[in-house]
């Protein structure tokens, strides 16, 4: 049976109504064909199929009414709007409508029926749907026997009517029938969980029902003047036992929610807090955006504990911040908040309540008479604070008090979450942002050292983490001729990364043209200065040197000395030159100044950047020009590789841990006087 | 490490900047933040006091670059004044003495200023 209702459900609506009308013009032709007076089979033919027709058309609107039992007003006014209509056509239906046989009656009478049959399906499935809500044990069993002794009376009604003997049968059913209606009646369970004031709207609903409901029973038993008795009394009957079981209900109802008025709002308050918290509880998951969230707690803080303001405030450090104010100016709320913060008038631990404000020496404009302070707590530490006023005097119960504290703990866990993420989300992206700019450092720096005769070259690079923007890079000119170029960057990170690039690009280009070093730096200032910001320079040394001859000619734009060992003594140029990018003169290349040094057999020249003289140690001190000079001094005869790992040993030892803020960069190398005339031998 | 700090003092048409502290990447947006207002209330003749200042790295140095083109368009200029050796040391080996004045004493640039 479930089964094929079941199926019947799946159908669509469109399907359903067809069945509706076909079981209806099924019943209306029988009626008019089968001559039903006369013949007890026919009789209970037409019978069946009106019963048929009634539940058709309640299969159809069960769709319209399941799961409306949350809402229920809105069925119930329905139900009402029917039962005033079903009202309506019996009380007014005169009585030749179930006499006179003219045509106007006839459809007359079956357009009245077919409403009254569609109305009370309409009530049928509402009282079924109430019946079934918030039910946890299934209730079903005591429906269906209800609606099968509806149907058993309904059909027994007239069934006997020629043996008055039998009668005892229909009566019997009918009693039993109402019987199981009352016990029925006490399903109101959902009445519970509906707010106070659709509690007051159903008081009133209940006894209008009561009123009409009841009528249309006494109509439906008065059974010789009303039509519809006349033309199917098993519908007559079905309808008035309907209406019957609906008026019992509805006086159940009626006392239940008389009963339950008084607690309504207590049960509001506990489901609106519940809801909220519940919120709350999903946005901490959600929201990442720190200041909507903010808004979100104060906006339901006011609204659950029905204050007149609420903001919300963050301490940093005692740094006081008001980050959401809620029906309360924010530098108001600043005010009262460093006010009664700095009076010490805040509890860090527990719950603040403040009948006044004038008692910490504020001005209240706003008739403040009652506060409530709770502290946003997490690991024990303090993170803000809850604020909460109304204007009446010990406006806060015990009830408020507990939801302001929940509040405070859930907003407490929310605004600690939210920070986290901003602080991973900015961590991860600026992680990313290193991890391409290093990328882009070390695919710009050159792989390996260059092969060039009479030279023995080192370079070594160190990577500060937050990437320094050094370079440094060698050019063979011509069989003769090498070039040198180290460079530093101004500024970190990815943007000095990509000034970097911009640098290498220009070096190697300049580079291939017959240039002398200032002629190269010049021109490297005057595409700098038009590319870069106004805050970013670069600092270079270009130098040439001529392996055979063993002359080097270089100049400088602002960057760190160039050091040139011979035997044991060390010199220091700084030729003159303003940092690239700097100065917009079109006569810059006259502010450089090029040196030209003729180097011996053996001789060395250190190229750094300023990451090697700026190393610190732990007391702050710099490592310094002079601890650099000595290093290479007192180095005697090593390889450039030894020299290298020498000066960056003595950095080490002296930073002793202490971070590396910028890149290191040191490019050393040795005129082999002595391997040329080797070779030339 | 000394906190880092900027104030100002006006002798006649002339700002004096007294800059303090660690001039880096971190504390220079607060010497940007004294430039935009001297900008804003239109006073471009500016002597940098930098008796007080420990150290200043690139980001610091791109702070004077950023505005002395507005102050000298303006009819004004950054001079520099008061200078510890060290940190004298960092400008000069960018050049800056080739392109901005420095004196011993705030009084000498002052004086400049009014000369004009």
């Amino acid at each position: 049976m479930d089964f094929f209702l079941q199926k019947y459900f799946d159908l669509s609506n469109k399907r359903k109504l067809g069945t509706s009308v076909s079981a209806s013009l099924l019943f209306v032709l029988t009626k008019l064909v089968l001559p039903a007076e006369s013949n007890f089979l026919f009789f209970l033919l037409t019978e069946l199929l009106g019963l048929l027709t009634f539940f058709a058309w309640s299969l159809f609107l069960f769709d319209f009414v399941y799961g409306q039992s949350s809402d229920p007003i809105g069925i119930l006014m329905n139900s009402m709007i029917l039962g005033a209509l079903v009202y309506f056509l019996l009380s007014v239906s005169p009585e030749y409508l179930s006499a006179e046989d003219n045509l106007i009656s006839l459809l007359l009478r079956y357009a009245f029926t077919f409403v009254i049959i569609a109305s009370s399906a309409y009530v049928f499935v509402v009282l079924r749907e109430l019946f079934f809500a918030h039910q946890k044990s299934n209730p079903s069993l005591y429906f269906n026997t209800m609606v099968l002794l509806f149907i058993l009376a309904a059909l027994t009604a007239r069934m006997f009517e020629n043996n008055v003997q039998y009668d005892f049968i229909g009566e019997s059913l009918t009693g039993i029938a109402i019987a199981v209606s009352v016990i029925n009646s006490i399903r109101v369970a959902w009445i519970a969980f509906i707010s106070k004031k659709q509690k007051r709207i159903l008081l009133l609903l209940s006894l209008i029902l009561i009123g009409l409901f009841g009528t249309i029973f006494g109509f439906t038993e008065k059974q010789h003047s009303n039509f519809l008795a006349v033309l199917s009394p098993a519908l007559n009957k079905l309808t008035g036992l309907i209406f019957l079981y609906g008026t019992i209900y509805f006086v159940v109802v009626f006392f239940t929610a008389l009963f339950h008025l008084p607690t309504a709002e207590a049960i509001d308050r506990k489901t609106h807090e519940l809801t909220s918290l519940m919120d709350l509880n999903k946005l901490i998951t959600r929201v990442l955006d720190f200041n909507e969230l903010v808004d979100t707690i104060t906006e339901m803080t006011r609204d659950v504990c029905n204050c007149q303001s609420a903001w919300l405030v963050t301490a940093f450090e005692d740094k006081l911040e008001v980050n959401s104010a809620n029906n309360i100016g924010k530098e108001e709320a600043e005010t009262i908040t460093v006010t009664l913060f700095n009076k010490n008038m805040i509890n860090r631990e527990g719950l603040t309540e403040l009948n006044s404000l004038e008692q910490a020496g504020l001005v209240n404009n706003l008739k403040f008479q009652s506060i409530i302070i709770a502290p946003l707590n997490i690991h024990g530490k303090n993170i803000g604070f809850l604020f909460t006023a109304k204007r009446q005097s010990l406006g806060f119960d015990k009830e408020d008090k507990v939801a302001i504290s929940a509040f405070a703990d859930y907003a407490a866990v929310a605004i600690e979450n939210s920070k986290l993420i901003e602080q991973s989300i900015e961590k991860e992206r600026m992680e990313k942002e290193l991890d391409v700019a290093r990328e882009i450092q070390r695919k710009i720096l050159p792989k390996e050292k260059p092969a060039i005769p009479y030279l023995e070259v080192s370079a070594s690079f160190i990577p500060a983490f937050e990437v320094g923007g050094d370079y440094y890079d060698f050019f063979k000119i011509d069989e003769e001729h090498s070039g040198f170029v180290i460079a530093d960057v101004s500024g970190k990170g990815i943007q000095a990364a990509f000034i970097m690039a911009e640098v290498k690009g220009i070096f190697e280009s300049l580079s291939k043209i017959n240039l002398s070093p200032k002629e190269i730096l010049s021109q490297a200032n005057e595409i700098l200065k038009k590319s870069l910001d106004k805050k970013s320079f670069v600092t270079a040394v270009y130098g040439v040197l001529n392996t055979k001859t063993g002359k080097f000619k270089f100049a400088r734009a602002g960057h760190a000395p160039v050091l040139h060992k011979q035997n044991s003594g060390i010199k220091s140029y700084v030729p003159r030159g303003i940092g690239l990018g700097i100065s917009s003169t079109p006569d810059f290349i006259k502010t450089l100044e090029e040196m030209e040094i003729q180097l011996g057999n053996n001789d060395i020249i250190v190229l750094f950047t300023d990451g090697i003289n700026e190393s610190k140690n732990a007391r702050n001190e710099e490592f310094g020009y002079s601890r650099l000079e000595r290093v290479i001094v007192e180095s005697g005869p090593v390889s450039t590789d030894d020299l290298s790992s020498q000066i960056i040993k003595e950095i080490s030892l002296f930073a002793k841990g202490n971070i590396q803020h910028d890149d290191i960069t040191l490019v050393i190398f040795k005129w082999n006087f002595k391997n040329k005339l080797d070779g030339e031998n | 490490m000394t906190e880092f700090n900027v104030q100002t003092r006006t002798e006649g048409s002339v700002q004096i900047l007294y800059v303090k502290g660690y001039l880096d990447a971190h504390t220079a947006p607060e010497l940007e933040d004294a430039f935009n207002k001297l900008i804003d209330d239109k006073k471009y003749k500016v002597v940098v006091n930098l008796k007080d200042l420990n150290y200043i790295s690139s980001a610091g140095l791109g702070v004077f670059m950023a505005y002395i083109e507005t102050m000298r368009e303006n009819g004004g200029d950054i001079k520099f004044s008061n200078l510890k050796k060290e940190v004298f040391n960092i400008f000069d080996l960018l050049g800056f003495p080739m392109l901005y004045e420095f004196y011993d004493d705030e009084k000498e640039a002052i004086n400049k200023f009014n000369e004009q």
